[in-house]
């Protein structure tokens, strides 16, 4: 039955992934961009010795531990986007009813997630080929193979929702950290079988552990959260609709929403280290810039759920641009936050003169929401289109605010 | 007749995103066509999902041919078929792969029943159509087909009716009114033309949670 079925599921999963990849190339493009070196090459090579340095013996644990676990998390931010397309879709959901064993399923899951990490693979094959004798020394190559089984336990718990058994790897990071700054080799290879021990018990963890849903059944919402619904609900039921589509995607919404709070306290902290002089102005609009790109990213989140249903709600006596302009308004209205930390000091120093400072904000707000057009309309290109938007726009900024 | 209830379960409860959708389901069948009544929202749907083994229960225990369904999946799952009311299966599969992938899940091949099956629901010439390419109605058909593999005990079926043409779902109803002395079939239905013409016993959904004491029919 493994065939069949692990046949089926890589099929749904090239297919879904291949989705996820025409959607996202560009951020492949920026990676192999940004990264120094012969370009998608180099982000192989570098990893490997990445890779590599977390395990070549050293004294200092912590920094072992904090580049294992650094890799770890970029392994885990790496299978998050390819959830959908490992879950198999509602088919996998109806095939439990089958009477497929345990063990088959496993082997299933296990394929898939190998196949998934296949550029985590060949980083790690790149990094165990450049150890250093590894038939005499075999304890950097077992520390590899563990840090794997680590890294796959981690992305087993958040690809079943289990995110409580996460930090079940850290004993196991610590022990391996440990084992790597000790120079004794019993007491190496002990340390090396606790981190095998932590990695099989979140992965027990992960597998026994049921969702919180499903322990809390009875929790209820507060009465201010359900009284704040109800109002929207009655005044402003288009807001309500917005906040509660963003509500169904926490994690990137949130992730942007305090990116952009947090570029914007670092750049209105660098032009007050600047002391306002003639660099500030470059920062001011740059950090705009990047803000605007960042908060774009919601307006395909708050689209996406009323695409499917256009239909219908293109049968409903609404104004044609309906839900642009509110799609817009919200969006000026998430960035007001960001623009009261940046424009607070600078109105305060007076180095900008208070017109300026208004046409200057003005103009920001119109590019947020000029950037609705490439993110909604431009497909595979949306990204590079904004990029494109947001670099004339800055261009155009710097000139009107330098002195 | 085996004196087990072919399908049986106590206290189920289903929670999805930490609310409740219901609490303390209980029930024991013994052999026979079953229409699951009851209005909309109230869990028929979650009901059968969590009877077929496609949603683990909150609380309480599952019961196939006497085989606990969710300490022993397998062989429970055996005995076992469920027809959701949306058509999962992949967009690239052919009805033909999809038969085969669940006779080999089940341990069997497409016997007489289901090629009679597939021929009166008229898909013969229709197996090596990829299902996005098919119509709901056929998709359904298909996945009806699938139900019969393997001689099941317990068939379980969301809404069989939608989708289907006035021969199918009469075909469908003498399929349902065929005397068999091992079988379940639990359907749900609004679809009263469906249940009376299946000579279904109907089970309204409320009272599988009024009282204390298992609804035995």
């Amino acid at each position: 039955m493994y065939v069949p079925l692990v046949t089926l599921r890589l099929r749904w999963y090239a297919r879904t992934s291949g989705h996820l990849l025409l959607r996202h190339w560009q951020w492949i493009l920026l990676a192999c961009i940004i990264v120094p070196g012969i370009p998608v090459v180099s982000l192989f090579l570098d990893g490997a010795m990445l890779m590599q340095a977390s395990v070549s013996p050293g004294p200092d644990p912590l920094q072992h531990m904090l580049i294992m676990t650094g890799l770890e998390g970029a392994a885990v931010l790496w299978i998050l986007p390819q959830r959908q397309a490992m879950s198999g879709g509602p088919f996998s959901t109806w095939a439990t009813t089958l009477p497929i064993t345990h063990r088959t399923q496993t082997c299933v899951e296990a394929t898939l997630l190998a196949a998934a990490n296949s550029p985590f693979l060949l980083i790690t094959a790149l990094a165990v080929a450049g150890l250093p004798d590894t038939q005499h020394n075999p304890y950097p190559l077992c520390s590899v193979l563990v840090m794997l089984a680590l890294a796959a336990v981690a992305q087993n718990a958040v690809l079943n929702r289990q995110t409580r058994a996460l930090p079940g790897i850290l004993p196991g990071n610590a022990a391996l950290a440990m084992g790597l700054a000790t120079p004794v080799s019993p007491i190496r290879w002990l340390l090396l079988t606790l981190a095998i021990a932590s990695a099989a018990a979140t992965l027990f963890l992960s597998r026994h552990v049921r969702n919180p849903e499903q322990r809390s059944p009875n929790r209820r919402k507060s009465p201010f959260f359900s009284a704040g619904t109800a109002l929207l609900a009655s005044r402003a039921p288009a807001l309500l609709i917005q906040c509660k589509t963003l509500a169904e995607h926490p994690g990137p919404a949130l992730l942007r929403i305090i990116a952009t709070l947090a570029l914007a306290t670092g750049a209105a902290r660098l032009i007050s280290i600047f002391s306002f002089d003639s660099r500030s102005p470059l920062v001011l609009v740059l950090a705009m810039t990047a803000n605007c790109l960042l908060l774009a990213g919601l307006y395909r989140l708050l689209y996406a759920p009323r695409h499917a249903m256009r239909d219908y709600l293109s049968a409903l006596p609404l104004p044609r641009y309906y839900w642009p302009m509110r799609d817009i308004l919200f969006m000026l209205m998430l960035n007001t936050l960001p623009l009261a930390i940046l424009s607070t000091p600078l109105i305060i120093q007076g180095h900008l003169s208070l017109i300026t400072l208004a046409a200057l904000i003005a103009a920001w707000q119109i590019l947020l929401a000029l950037l609705r057009w490439p993110v909604i309309h431009g497909g595979r290109r949306s990204l590079l289109c904004g990029a494109l938007l947001s670099l004339v726009w800055s261009g155009a900024a710097l000139a009107a605010v330098s002195p | 007749m085996s004196a087990i209830s072919p399908l049986a379960c106590e206290n189920l409860s289903a929670v999805y995103n930490s609310r409740v959708i219901f609490h303390s389901l209980t029930l024991a069948l013994k052999p026979g066509v079953f229409a699951l009544r009851g209005p909309n929202g109230i869990g028929k749907s979650t009901a059968l999902r969590l009877l077929a083994g496609a949603q683990r229960p909150a609380t309480g225990q599952i019961r196939i041919d006497g085989i606990d369904l969710l300490a022993s999946p397998e062989t429970a799952k055996r005995q076992l078929s469920y027809v959701p009311d949306i058509c999962p299966v992949y967009p690239f599969m052919t009805g033909e792969e999809f038969l085969r992938f669940v006779a080999a899940a089940k341990q069997t091949t497409l016997d007489d029943t289901v090629r009679t099956l597939i021929d009166t629901f008229g898909l013969t010439d229709i197996l090596r159509t990829r299902f996005d390419a098919m119509s709901f109605g056929t998709q359904k058909k298909i996945m009806l087909c699938a139900a019969w593999i393997g001689a099941p005990r317990v068939i379980l079926l969301d809404e069989p009716g939608n989708g289907l043409d006035g021969p199918a779902r009469d075909y469908l109803a003498r399929l349902f009114r065929q005397p068999d002395q091992e079988r379940v079939i639990l359907f749900s239905t609004h679809d009263d033309a469906l249940a009376s013409a299946s000579d279904a016993v109907t089970i309204e959904m409320q009272s599988l949670f009024r009282h204390s004491e298992p609804a035995t029919t």
